[in-house]
């Protein structure tokens, strides 16, 4: 019973506190009482600051960054036992903390995609299913201590099963995002995910790249620029808590996701960063020339000329040559 | 009164004498020195100021290109030939013309020599050397001839003969009064008379006097007379001199004229009147003798002061001062210098003049055209000026040809008329590319322009075939001299004349050509030029990475420009054929070589050129890829330019995902590195593909296949299998599994008696049987010394020893007891096992015997018959011998079991038991030695393994290979 109250409070302090920093830009509360030094900076050795997010918004706009998902899914792991304690926190709080921040951080992205709890049953306080995935609505969500739509299923890989067959059936390329602890991925979820990204691939009839694929280009081919191959992709990110140092369990999957320890990426610009690589490519380069358009000065380039870094023709013509 | 005077004179003479000795002994020096002008003149030339005439220095050289042991490049060539020309200059003896000659015969070269407006550092008053000779006496010239208009003057001695009726001979001398008086005739008057006059004076008079004879009047004694030399003399005064001087005799003979007297307006007065004036210029220039007349008593000789003077200098006969009479104009100077030398350039003359406003000028004075009617004035200096030695209107041949050296030059000539055919080229000589130095009259400025030989010569007046201009050189190469040697002058050269804001017009080539160094540049060269230039494209070139190094003249910072040879040679104008601009260094790699270290100085530069708050744009490659290292990002550097950078992946790289690590500034506070998987294919979907563009510092790591196995695993199946040979197998590949490969098992396969051989077992066996060997040489020796030994009773133990000896085989044969007929046909899993490189599976036929071997009396291989036990083959044997120890018999299977007469019938007895000791077709029934027979005290256990091991090698190995 103690346990849950201290969770109560925790949550409730973390509502307040985050409630009202994320109302007014300055860290110190206007309500007087609460101030920064209200903040549980112990959670997190690093975090010295209350978390005031870099908006990923502001970067894809900036740099017109390529989407590399339609769909975005959030499996937060809520099955922690209660006594789960990660520096001197709750794991389950520290878990929806993390989520918080991500969330936050890329507030104001048009995109679809569903937060999912991993719990058995449902609850009264589960937020409905959304379609388009509803950056304030979770915000206010977490805030209010409501839960997340339940997966249906304690068992990771089982709810990473049941997403795949959920994002099977929409189009386009998919991300999911798990936020749970290092030690929850076993084999079992990573061949979970192997066939989340199978399920995607074989519903967008995709065909094994042959051999030429495995190597080098070369000019004898003819083959100046490789199409790739087409493919549906389903990516799978995690946010790994528990252990501050350990990463990238799911690495062998394939070159789509990304995954970090949680403490690694709690930091705004950090997480900026790692949202960015969940749901982005990279600047966009319209006309192929190897300079992002954002910094392009000269856009248009004919393919397979020579740029400069501003991304003007380095030779601007090509004098005839002759000798004399 | 007189006397007195005149040794007054001479004293005040000597005087003067004594007081000049010093300037006359430094004259005299100065005489024995020949050609004093040109002397100096030579000097002159020596001293002239050395920076710019002299062959081109060499500066500090960049690189040390150059091997010592290769010939010499042109320019040092040059510097021997400039030294020998000063040295044969220098030469005593050597006329002006002579002089000029030895550079005219010296090798063509088309160097220019900057010619200073230096001639004489000084020039001497024409003439005046006449007087520089001492006087030589002042006595008169007695033997001289007397000229008939001689005035004779008191004093005068005659001889006066008179013969015919008589024959008397007299000594007469006029007396002061002028008369001569004759003995017995009376005075005659001859003062004043000529020679001839009193001559005919005297004979008239003694004819008349004394009939029939005849009189012959001879001066016998010159009589001397006085003269004042006055005005601008050495030596002024009054001078009794021989009564025959002259003028110029007495001019000398006094001293003569000083330096500011003229020689040209010399007066002689007689009775205060002037009677003759003398041009001395005439006499020195023309040997015409007008006004030296013959001096007379009391004449005064009076030299006026020098007149106007011009100078003249330089390239003519005479170089000096003159003074002016008649003569005005520029022509009429150069004719009073005796002309002027061949090697005169006549539009050069010039004329220094003090202007009326006190200032000096020049005053061109063109000589070919009108200039000699210039009119001097007093003080003028005629400079003329010596030809260039340029030489015009010819090209050089130089290089690989079989006679080098200048050549005329006609309008319309090419490069196919100076080499008219290939045999004008040594063997070897590069036909693929010769070069031709041109001067750009304009600019003058050096350029070169490379040309195909070849082609030139093949089809003369095709566009290879370069049409030649004035003073070309023409370059050919050869195919195996470094060739950046040939061209080190010009390259030199071109570094001279490179101007603020611009590089020298040269470029650098680098890694897999034939002739790697820095050659000049040609302008609108495109990379593609260059590769020729330097010997063309090699064979093993990497057509799909060559890089540029470029140099920013203001910033001086480099700058990579990758490129495509593949594509240059598709597109000849594209971008991958870039032009090329002065300064460039440009990398040619081959496929082997390392690349990395050829341009880890330029990556080094890259790097310490970078500001604070930037990146090096430098990217990194590691792993399975030919080259790894650091390479330059150029923009829209991607993973695959990379990839194809680093010569592409090995044949064991993991060709679907590599890993990246990016390091990326955060607020120029700190860096951080992340990593992440890139796909190695062009998959859009993934976080980083081919396509995806590096970052500066990026870092690639390739890496291995899995399971890559460099080495693969062989292995031989012989004997009765369908189709025997050596397979090679994978890595998990089994017994069971290459038995089938090998097509099964023939009918008559005995697959019990199967042979497993595996080479690490062997080795192992191998070290094991070569340690107990040297144990049994010791307990040999230990046996024949130890203090029992009995030469009776241990007999048969040596015999043992030496049976041992004997079946020491070559090798351990590494057998390992398999059990093939669960493992071969029902391919169980736990019989299976997974083959190793090198091993040898012999399936046998079935051998229908049995053999016995060791302390039985006679061994022998006896059929097998089913119904028989082991101590039934050992007594068909014969039985066993005394020492043998049949409670240790064995037999060793087929399939290389060992069965132990012990382990299977127990202790009880050897007879009771051996019955059921089982032998199958193939065994070897073994009955060793009783070991205690040996030796009591040694370590019997060693013995048993030692023979044991023989044993199953001999019986159950050898069999199968020796046979």
């Amino acid at each position: 019973m103690t346990a849950a109250r201290t969770y109560v409070f925790f949550v409730l302090l973390l509502v307040l506190v985050t409630g009202c920093s994320s109302m007014s830009s300055s860290p110190k509360g206007q309500k007087g009482e609460q101030s920064a030094d209200d903040y549980p900076i112990n959670t997190y050795k690093r975090s010295i600051h209350l978390f005031q997010p870099v908006p990923l918004i502001n970067r894809v706009e900036s740099q017109q960054l390529v989407p590399r998902v339609t769909q975005l899914f959030v499996l937060v792991d809520e099955t922690f036992p209660k006594d789960a304690y990660y520096r001197q926190y709750p794991l389950g709080a520290f878990t929806r903390e993390i989520y918080r921040r991500f969330n936050r951080t890329i507030a104001g992205i048009d995109i679809r995609g569903w937060a999912f709890s991993l719990r058995e049953k449902p609850q009264k306080t589960d937020l409905p299913i959304q379609t388009q995935y509803d950056s304030e609505g979770i915000e206010r969500a977490l805030n209010a201590e409501q839960t997340l739509t339940s997966i249906g299923t304690e068992d990771l890989a089982e709810a990473i099963d049941i997403l795949g067959k959920m994002a099977q059936e929409n189009d386009g390329n998919v991300a999911l995002l798990v936020l749970t602890s290092w030690d929850r991925v076993d084999r079992s979820v990573v061949e979970a995910a192997g066939r989340f990204r199978q399920r995607m691939q074989a519903n967008a009839g995709f065909e094994v790249a042959s051999e030429q694929h495995f190597s080098v280009p070369t000019e004898n081919k003819g083959i100046d620029t490789w199409r790739g191959v087409e493919s549906r992709m389903g990516c799978i990110s995690m946010l790994g808590v528990g252990n501050r140092l350990a990463s990238n369990t799911l690495y062998e999957i394939g070159a789509c996701g990304v995954s970090e320890a949680a403490d690694k990426v709690a930091q705004p610009k950090d997480m900026s960063h790692f949202a960015k690589r969940v749901l982005y490519k990279g600047p966009a380069d319209t006309d192929g020339d190897g300079i992002y358009d954002y910094k392009d000065e000269c856009p248009g380039t004919e393919p397979g000329r020579m740029v400069l870094f501003n991304g003007c023709l380095r030779f601007e013509s090509t004098v005839s040559h002759g000798a004399e | 009164m007189m006397s007195a005077n005149c040794s007054l004179s001479r004293f005040i003479i000597l005087l003067i004498l004594t007081v000049c000795t010093f300037p006359t002994s430094a004259q005299e020096e100065r005489e024995g020195v020949l050609f004093p002008e040109q002397q100096q003149r030579q000097q002159a030339i020596i001293a002239a100021p050395s920076g710019n005439d002299e062959p081109l220095e060499d500066p500090a050289p960049e690189t040390p290109v150059v091997p010592a042991a290769i010939t010499l490049p042109d320019q040092d060539k040059m510097a021997v030939m400039e030294e020998d020309i000063a040295e044969l200059e220098d030469q005593e003896g050597l006329s002006t013309l002579e002089r000029q000659s030895v550079r005219a015969l010296q090798p063509i070269i088309l160097e220019e020599r900057v010619q200073q407006q230096v001639l004489q550092t000084e020039l001497k008053q024409f003439g005046y050397d006449l007087f520089n000779q001492p006087p030589s006496s002042f006595e008169s010239v007695k033997s001289m001839p007397v000229p008939a208009d001689y005035m004779v003057g008191p004093g005068d001695t005659f001889s006066l003969q008179i013969f015919g009726s008589v024959d008397l001979q007299y000594q007469l001398v006029v007396t002061r009064g002028g008369e001569l008086l004759v003995p017995e005739v009376g005075p005659v008057q001859v003062a004043g008379l000529t020679l001839e006059e009193a001559k005919l004076a005297v004979s008239e008079l003694v004819s008349n006097l004394r009939t029939g004879t005849k009189t012959l009047l001879t001066l016998a004694e010159l009589n001397s007379i006085q003269v004042n030399i006055v005005g601008e003399v050495e030596q002024p005064g009054s001078y009794t001199i021989s009564g025959l001087s002259s003028l110029v005799n007495a001019l000398i003979s006094t001293g003569g004229i000083k330096r500011s007297g003229s020689l040209r307006n010399i007066e002689v007065r007689r009775n205060n009147v002037k009677i003759a004036e003398m041009d001395l210029y005439e006499l020195l220039l023309k040997g015409k003798t007008d006004g030296n007349i013959n001096l007379r008593h009391g004449d005064v000789v009076f030299i006026p002061p020098i007149g106007p003077v011009v100078s003249v200098a330089g390239e003519v006969q005479r170089p000096a001062i003159y003074e002016l009479k008649e003569e005005k104009t520029v022509g009429d100077l150069i004719s009073l210098a005796g002309g002027t030398l061949p090697a005169v350039s006549p539009s050069k003359t010039q004329i220094q003049r003090l202007s009326d406003s006190g200032s000096l000028t020049l005053l061109e004075a063109d000589i070919s055209q009108g200039g000699e009617t210039i009119e001097v004035k007093n003080g003028d200096l005629i400079r003329l000026f010596p030809t260039s030695t340029k030489m015009d209107d010819v090209v050089l041949l130089s290089g690989h040809v079989l006679s080098p050296g200048g050549y005329q030059w006609r309008p319309g000539m090419r490069v196919s008329d100076l080499i008219d055919s290939t045999e004008k080229l040594r063997i070897g000589a590069e036909f693929d590319v010769a070069l031709i130095e041109r001067e750009e009259p304009k600019r003058r400025r050096t350029r070169v322009a490379y040309f195909k030989l070849g082609e030139a010569l093949q089809n003369p007046g095709s566009s290879a075939d370069l049409a030649l201009k004035p003073r070309d050189r023409v370059v050919v190469f050869d195919t195996h001299t470094p060739r950046a040697n040939q061209l080190f002058n010009i390259v030199r050269k071109m570094e001279r004349q490179v101007t603020a804001s611009q590089l020298a017009q040269t470029f650098e080539i680098l890694g897999q050509v034939r002739h790697a160094g820095k050659y000049p540049l040609e302008e609108n060269s495109r990379a593609l030029d260059l590769i020729l230039q330097s010997g063309g494209i090699q064979s093993n070139v990497d057509l799909n990475y060559s890089l540029l190094v470029r140099t920013d003249p203001l910033s001086a910072e480099i700058e990579f420009i990758p490129f495509r040879l593949n594509r240059a040679l598709n597109n000849k104008t594209g971008d991958h054929n870039p032009l090329i601009r002065p300064g460039d260094r440009l990398y040619v790699f081959g496929m082997e070589g390392d690349r990395v270290e050829l341009i880890a100085n330029d990556i080094e530069r890259l790097k310490s050129q970078t500001n604070y708050g930037e990146m090096s744009p430098v990217v990194n490659v590691t792993g399975k890829v030919k080259h790894p290292g650091l390479y330059p990002m150029s923009p829209g550097f991607r993973v695959e330019d990379l990839i194809r950078a680093a010569g592409g992946m090995t044949e064991d790289a993991y060709g679907v995902y590599a890993s990246l690590a990016r390091k990326s500034l955060l607020d120029q506070e700190s860096s951080q590195t992340e990593e992440m998987t890139v796909s190695l294919q062009y998959d859009g979907n993934a976080l980083a593909d081919m396509r995806t563009i590096l970052k500066p510092y990026d870092h690639l790591f390739v890496r291995q296949k899995p399971e890559w196995n460099d080495t693969p695993k062989v292995v031989k199946v012989t004997g009765e299998v369908r189709h025997p040979g050596s397979y090679q197998v994978g890595k998990r590949e089994t017994l069971c599994g290459v038995i089938q490969r090998a097509g099964g098992l023939n009918e008559d396969a005995y697959l019990f008696g199967t042979v497993f051989l595996r080479e690490s077992v062997r080795q192992r066996e191998q070290k094991a049987m070569d340690r107990m060997f040297n144990q049994l040489d010791n307990t040999l020796a230990n046996v024949y010394l130890s203090p029992g030994y009995d030469n009776e009773t241990m007999m048969p133990a040596m015999d043992t020893l030496e049976v041992i000896k004997q079946l020491e085989p070559e090798r351990a044969a590494g057998r390992m007891v398999v059990d093939m007929e669960s493992a071969v046909n029902g391919c169980n899993e736990t019989a299976d096992l997974i083959l190793e490189n090198d091993d040898h599976i012999h399936v046998p036929t079935l051998t229908e015997e049995v053999t016995v071997i060791g302390h039985v009396y006679s061994p022998a291989s006896h059929q097998y018959r089913s119904d028989l036990s082991a101590q039934d083959y050992i007594n068909l044997s014969g039985g066993t011998k005394e020492f043998a120890n049949p409670k240790n018999a064995y037999v060793v299977l087929a399939n290389g079991e060992v069965v132990s007469a012990r382990s299977s019938s127990g202790l009880i007895s050897w007879l009771g038991g051996s019955g059921d000791l089982k032998v199958t077709p193939g065994s070897t029934v073994f009955v060793p030695l009783s070991v205690d027979r040996i030796n009591d005290h040694e370590s019997a256990q060693s013995w048993v393994d030692l023979i044991y091991k023989l044993a199953l090698s001999a019986a159950s190995v050898d069999y199968l290979f020796d046979k």
